[in-house]
């Protein structure tokens, strides 16, 4: 039982592309309505939305790896697809982080899951990278045609501290919203429908 | 028929991708940048896909005209701020445009055919595999899902499905849950028959080997980084 099988896979798969829509909503709703520095709030909406598919993942494949799977898979797409492709590293670091404190920490069940949701949520920080590399790229231009750097530098530094404050603060908040949010929709829809072993005998055909 | 173009391996395509976001990290002069995505426009013509890398090259332009035109105004503060867009976005362009090209008639086959190449683990690629295949459904799902809202009157109008987010995500998100269930289970048996518990190697119609066109390319992206590097 220990080993993870080709239907955990599949259903891992299948659980990834649902938490990737789920992104992707986050994404939309959030160009529509702030318009310019939207992509550091993409990790904070998200982990407030996909609170439900993460309990599912642990409730349904409740095994060591396969979180850390979900993780590496969604770095593996976003460099394919390239919408971030130097967020696969933070996304795959974080997994297996989230993916330890799940199965092998002494923490009641409850306190796991934020503190695993709220780890697993910051392996979406790739969006907030380009951010640094714009402002990077802005002082060297200015550089490059004769401003003093010195000076760029320090108006330009809190900037990128600011901003990198408020999006963790962000993502810590929201991650332990959306766990509570995805614990009630859980309790309400998937308990209650067809018993708490709902969906486990499917594993075992 | 179709007409034939110069293709290109995925995994060299993957080299593209990596070097533009290296470029990302260590920025090459503004020489350098231009000559790179010249490159990326005529790998776009090369590919068969004039129209798409012709649109990314004059967006490029047009960002670095945009800059042009705002730099000696650099005092205001909104001037500024806009400026900061333009020159970050140009930055950004090289990576969205590796990948759009790597995307551009690359079959998914291919990709996990590559992948399989590399070594990657197959508990890993079997997840990607499912990942690309089920965003047909999940789109199809996701359009019947909406329609049933729509018949049951709630957020009618797409207007409404922004005004109450939380309301949204339960009524879409919970549906499509309860069916992925089912659909993890068709799909393990169809992959099941079609031999993916099978201990052994597995073939690929796809023939995934490097060509000469594909030394050229990853050649041609080593001497542009230590030309760039030199300039």
């Amino acid at each position: 039982m220990k080993k993870l099988k080709i239907q955990d896979f599949i259903s891992i798969g299948i659980y990834t592309a649902i938490y990737f829509l789920v992104v992707t909503i986050a994404m939309l709703i959030l160009r529509f309505t702030i318009p310019a520095f939207n992509s550091i709030l993409i990790p904070s909406a998200t982990a407030l939305f996909a609170g439900i598919v993460y309990l599912l993942v642990i409730h349904r494949i409740p095994r060591f790896g396969a979180i850390t799977i979900m993780g590496s898979v969604m770095g593996l797409f976003f460099l394919v697809s390239g919408h971030f492709p130097l967020s696969f590293l933070p996304n795959i670091l974080c997994a297996i982080l989230a993916d330890w404190i799940q199965y092998h920490t002494k923490l009641s069940q409850k306190i796991r899951t934020m503190l695993s949701y709220t780890v697993f949520s910051f392996g979406l920080m790739g969006p907030v990278l380009p951010l640094w590399f714009m402002k990077n790229a802005y002082v060297d231009s200015l550089v490059a045609r004769g401003k003093d750097a010195i000076y760029i530098d320090k108006v330009f530094a809190p900037i990128t501290t600011t901003t990198f404050y408020v999006c963790v603060l962000a993502v810590i908040i929201c991650s332990i919203l959306g766990i509570m949010i995805g614990q009630k929709i859980y309790e309400k829809h998937f308990d209650k429908a067809k018993g708490k072993n709902y969906g486990k005998n499917i594993r075992n055909v | 028929m179709e007409k034939t173009y110069v293709t290109f391996d995925p995994r060299s395509k993957l080299c593209t991708i990596l070097f533009a976001s290296f470029l990302l990290m260590f920025p090459l002069p503004f020489k350098a940048e231009v000559l790179f995505v010249t490159l990326l426009y005529f790998l776009f013509i090369l590919n068969g896909s004039l129209k798409k890398g012709t649109i990314f090259y004059g967006l490029f332009w047009l960002l670095v005209l945009g800059d042009y035109l705002l730099f000696p105004h650099i005092e205001n503060g909104f001037a500024a701020f806009f400026d900061f867009l333009f020159v970050g976005n140009r930055r950004m362009l090289p990576t969205i445009m590796a990948a759009a090209f790597a995307m551009n008639r690359t079959k998914i086959s291919e990709w996990i055919a590559a992948l399989k190449k590399c070594h990657v683990p197959f508990g890993l690629i079997i997840p990607l595999t499912v990942l690309f295949r089920f965003f047909p459904t999940l789109f199809q799902d996701f359009k019947s899902i909406r329609n049933a809202m729509k018949y049951r009157g709630i957020a009618v109008s797409t207007v409404e499905l922004f005004l109450h987010p939380f309301q949204t995500m339960e009524y879409i998100i919970v549906p499509i849950l309860m069916s992925a269930e089912n659909t993890s289970l068709d799909l393990s048996a169809a992959a099941l028959v079609r031999g993916l518990g099978n201990p052994k190697a597995h073939t690929s119609v796809y023939e995934i080997r490097l060509k000469s066109q594909d030394y050229v390319l990853m050649g041609i992206l080593i001497l542009c980084g230590i030309a760039g590097r030199l300039i």
